[in-house]
């Protein structure tokens, strides 16, 4: 194992890392929330109705933790040169891929409920190659590493309001559940 | 800690000797002098055992079985009149029970109808009219197991998830709380494991957050886990238990059970329950997926065709052909649920229970086969809908008693009142049933269901299909769907099968009835604005 400082993974890339899977989680999380909001609203009062938010809310903490410790978990089964070597833009590109794909998964379920199998072969198919490019573009080309970070960057401030949301709905949920 | 039942009875001799206290010793000739009477005491050993348990009730107070069968339609059973023979056992049973031919339930589903029985108010007063909903906390604080004398042990269970929040929420009332997966296969759920005290918020958030309903799942990731864990799990069920159940494991959802389980249960644990009890077990079957037992498949292949019905409000487009399809199904599966209740009475009768129990049992709601809708999901209430059966067995009955004045969800808890002479608050809508009541209730009243699912629950009734009984009339009326409300009107002595809508012919009934059902639902909403 390769123990070297310059391969430890900083607390920088780690919270970097973090942040865009919490904003891909919750991005869709509180879509989801708004859209099922109208009917919640018929069936609860606002004490429930926070109640059932602050629920969601800690479902997509949960779910942030899925694609974090799988892309550390790459990080150390990769070589160093392929993905470690720009851990925060490679694990980002890698997170919001397969957030987005996912998302068109579950937004087409009748994809694989009904078997429609050239609509799930493209999606299937457009995985790796819109992957593919997305690393072409961070890897090899000049600036692309650059402005994902800046994305990153800016994504981190929304994640972090995303992460408040998440403590005042902790905080709901004990006192709900004293 | 050691108790007195600990002490052996020799220490416990001792002691009194010690303590100058008289010990009474039998001698042998004493015992001679007994011999004679011990043919005496086999004969009337049975009597000794009951009086003995007579005695263990303190208060001398009835044990109460309240078993609902969810969705099960008075219109499938043949003591109802129903040409399929589906319920043989419930047949028998009514031999020594009091049958009650025109029972209504509050609601369509679930939720309204069982909050009614539980706590004898109409959904608009208990607001309880979503799926998962809650009854307002003020009338939910006087419930069938509250308002019992303290001395009854009361137990909750039920298979279906909308009656575990009704339950969660009347836990504090609840010796014995059972969840669902204590009598289940496998429950996938989480809220009942990590929220206790949140259920129905915390079910809500479950369920938006891992499970594809009306839209997409609101996690990314753990959806396609819990997708993962369900489908590995049916695939582990249906290995095991497929040949049995050859269209599949009963299920609900995320739920599998079987109601053998619970049977099994009931019959083994019911009679060690501190006496007196009351028991509320609400079971699945037979609602959808219909999925019986294989002994009980295709027993009702024979080509019985019903007849298709005027399609009028709310009506759906499923073919009369796959509407008869479904319905032999359900049939099928409604013998099943009989023949495990006859399992269970018989387990029942045999530990003597019936001897000084109550057993009442009955539905929340029915099941619909026709107007091109299958199920229950529906914005109507007709008649195989809100009919449902109720059978009554009384301490120590051996007759049949057939009672034809229409009774409603309402009424089990002052009911149940009655029988333990407990005083109805106020609020109650429901009545003492005809045979229970003093001088005999219940006749020329109106009786209602409601479905308002798509109505605020905290707002007035302003879309909401409501039923009103009055004398052999029904009168259903359609408000807030459209501009104009609509109304249909039915005479169920001469058309039990609500086939000739007399609404358009107008007259005075119709008249009455649709002013009264609009009077109703204004009347509520004023009680509901004031408070």
């Amino acid at each position: 194992l390769d123990t070297s400082k310059q391969n430890a993974i900083s607390r920088r890339q780690l919270w970097l890392l973090f942040a865009v899977s919490v904003f891909a989680t919750h991005v869709w999380g509180i879509v989801n929330i708004l859209r099922e909001y109208p009917a919640w609203m018929l069936r609860m009062d606002l004490w429930g109705l926070l109640g059932t938010i602050s629920v969601s809310l800690l479902f997509s903490l949960f779910d942030a933790l899925l694609p974090f410790f799988a892309v550390l978990l790459l990080a150390f089964l990769v070589p160093r040169r392929f993905f470690r070597a720009r851990l925060v833009a490679g694990g980002s590109l890698l997170i919001l891929t397969i957030s987005l794909w996912v998302a068109l998964f579950h937004l087409n379920p009748q994809w694989f409920n009904q078997r429609q199998m050239v609509p799930l072969a493209i999606w299937g198919i457009t995985f790796p190659l819109v992957l593919g490019l997305g690393y072409w573009y961070v890897y090899f080309r000049d600036g692309g590493e650059q402005m994902l970070l800046s994305i990153v960057e800016r994504l981190s401030t929304l994640a972090a309001l995303y992460l408040f949301l998440d403590f005042i709905g902790v905080i709901i949920i004990v006192i709900r559940n004293i | 800690m050691v108790t007195v039942g600990d002490i052996p009875a020799v220490s416990r001799r001792h002691e009194k000797k010690q303590k100058g206290m008289s010990v009474s010793k039998i001698s042998r000739r004493d015992l001679l002098k007994m011999l004679p009477a011990v043919p005496l005491m086999k004969m009337s050993w049975p009597h000794l055992v009951r009086a003995a348990r007579d005695q263990a009730q303190t208060s001398g107070q009835p044990n109460i079985l309240f078993l609902v069968f969810d969705t099960l339609s008075a219109r499938h059973v043949g003591l109802h009149g129903y040409q399929r023979e589906t319920t043989p056992n419930f047949a028998r049973f009514a031999e020594k029970a009091t049958v009650f031919h025109q029972h209504t339930a509050a609601g369509n589903f679930t939720t309204p109808a069982t909050s009614t029985m539980l706590t004898g108010t109409y959904p608009w007063t208990h607001r309880a009219f979503h799926l998962h909903g809650l009854v307002r906390p003020d009338i939910a604080q006087d419930n069938i197991f509250s308002l019992l004398p303290p001395e009854y042990h009361r137990v909750g269970y039920s298979h279906n998830l909308l009656v575990m929040s009704l339950l969660h929420q009347m836990r504090g009332n609840l010796d014995q709380f059972m969840h669902t997966r204590e009598l289940c296969l496998s429950d996938n759920q989480l809220a009942d494991r990590l929220f206790i005290n949140d259920y129905t918020a915390a079910t809500w958030g479950e369920q938006s957050a891992l499970q594809q309903g009306g839209t997409a799942p609101g996690t990314l990731f753990l959806s396609l886990l819990n997708r993962l864990n369900r489908s590995l799990d049916k695939r582990r069920l249906e290995g095991e238990l497929g040949a049995l159940y050859p269209r599949g494991v009963p299920n609900l959802h995320n739920l599998f059970f079987l109601l053998e389980d619970a049977i099994d249960w009931m019959g083994s644990e019911i009679q060690g329950l501190p006496k007196p009890f009351m028991g509320y077990f609400h079971l699945l079957p037979p609602h959808e997926p219909y999925t019986p037992h294989k002994d009980f498949i295709d027993i009702f292949r024979d080509g019985m065709q019903f007849e298709e019905k005027p399609r009028l409000f709310g009506a759906q487009n499923m073919s009369q052909q796959e509407l008869n399809r479904q319905r032999r199904l359900y049939d099928e599966f409604l013998a099943n649920t009989d023949a495990e209740f006859g399992r269970l009475m018989d387990m029942l009768e045999a530990q003597g229970l019936m001897e000084d129990t109550y057993i009442v049992v009955t539905s929340d709601h029915g099941e619909l086969f026709e107007r091109g809708i299958r199920g229950h999901v529906t914005l109507t209430l007709y008649d195989p809908l809100t009919h449902v059966p109720l059978l009554i067995h009384g301490p120590g009955q051996t007759t049949r008693q057939d009672v034809f004045t229409r009774t409603s969800g309402a009424d089990f808890l002052p009911t149940f009142l009655q029988w333990t002479g407990q005083p109805v608050p106020a609020h109650v809508e429901g009545q003492v049933m005809p045979p229970y009541a003093e001088g005999g209730a219940g006749d020329g009243r109106d009786i209602y269901a409601m479905e308002a699912k798509s109505n605020p629950k905290f707002g007035p009734l302003q879309k909401v299909t409501v039923t009103l009984h009055r004398d052999e009339f029904k009168i259903v009326g359609y408000f807030g769907y459209n501009v104009e409300d609509q109304f249909e009107l039915y005479n169920l002595q001469e058309d039990p099968e609500e086939l000739v809508d007399l609404y358009p012919q107008g007259g005075s009934i119709a008249r009455d009835l649709a002013e009264a059902a609009r009077a109703k639902i204004a009347a509520e909403n004023e009680k509901f604005t004031l408070s």
